[in-house]
């Protein structure tokens, strides 16, 4: 078997020139490709890591806005509670006080009626007895006490 | 001439007159006595003499009994 040489140097060369045409056109692009999806999911990973640290940032966040809001909530409904208690303290006084007004000047009032009627009844019953003494009196003095009376007039006149 | 009203609850006696008529002429300057009767004093007398008048009567004596 003869080697020959020119056909391995062409096979080389045919080999080089192959080689050379699969690295440029193939090769390179390929591993182009493949850098730009490694960088690609790498990107992505990143984003990935940082939306989840976004998440666990938001979830903290609404963790203490909840627990916040949770504070203010028994706040404002231990205030309202005791700005209820105040009101409700504060409506009954003034319900006691106005009762107490109330009955205070009723009592005065009857207590005036009362005198008044006391008063009226006192004069009725006065005018009564003298009225009844006016017509004893009328009927019943005879002409000596008249006389009598008219003398001890006069006596006062002398005086 | 001074004028004295009289007002009793009957007619007075001449007694009693006279001693009015001395006692209201030393008093008051009484000279004459005009004389009605008003059973409605009761008793005693009403003297007027002028704008001024001495009320002795039993019905006034009760009526400030009422005051």
């Amino acid at each position: 078997m003869d080697i020959q040489i020119a056909q391995i140097i062409f096979q080389l060369i045919n080999f080089g020139v192959v080689a050379g045409a699969l690295t440029v056109l193939l090769y390179k692009p390929i591993l182009k490709t493949l850098k730009q999806r490694a960088e690609k999911i790498a990107e992505s990973q990143k984003a990935a890591e940082q939306i989840l640290a976004e998440k666990d940032e938001l979830d903290r966040v609404k963790k203490q806005e909840l627990e916040k809001a949770k504070k203010e909530s028994v706040q404002l409904v231990s205030t309202a509670s005791k700005e209820a208690e105040e009101k409700k303290s504060e409506l009954m006084a003034n319900a006691r006080k106005e009762v107490k007004a109330y009955v205070e000047s009723e009592k005065e009032k009857w207590e005036k009626e009362k005198a008044q009627m006391m008063k009226n009844f006192q004069k009725e019953l006065r005018d009564a007895v003298f009225l009844v003494t006016e017509k004893v009196i009328s009927k019943g003095i005879d002409e000596k006490t008249h006389g009598k009376l008219i003398d001890e007039s006069i006596a006062t006149l002398a005086k | 001439m001074n004028t004295a009203t009289i007002t009793s609850a009957i007619k007075l006696s001449s007694d009693q007159r006279k001693k009015l008529l001395e006692v209201l002429k030393k008093k008051y300057r009484v000279t004459e006595l005009e004389e009605q009767v008003d059973p409605e004093i009761l008793g005693g007398l009403k003297v007027t003499i002028g704008s001024m008048q001495l009320d002795l009567s039993v019905k006034n004596k009760l009526e400030a009994l009422k005051k």
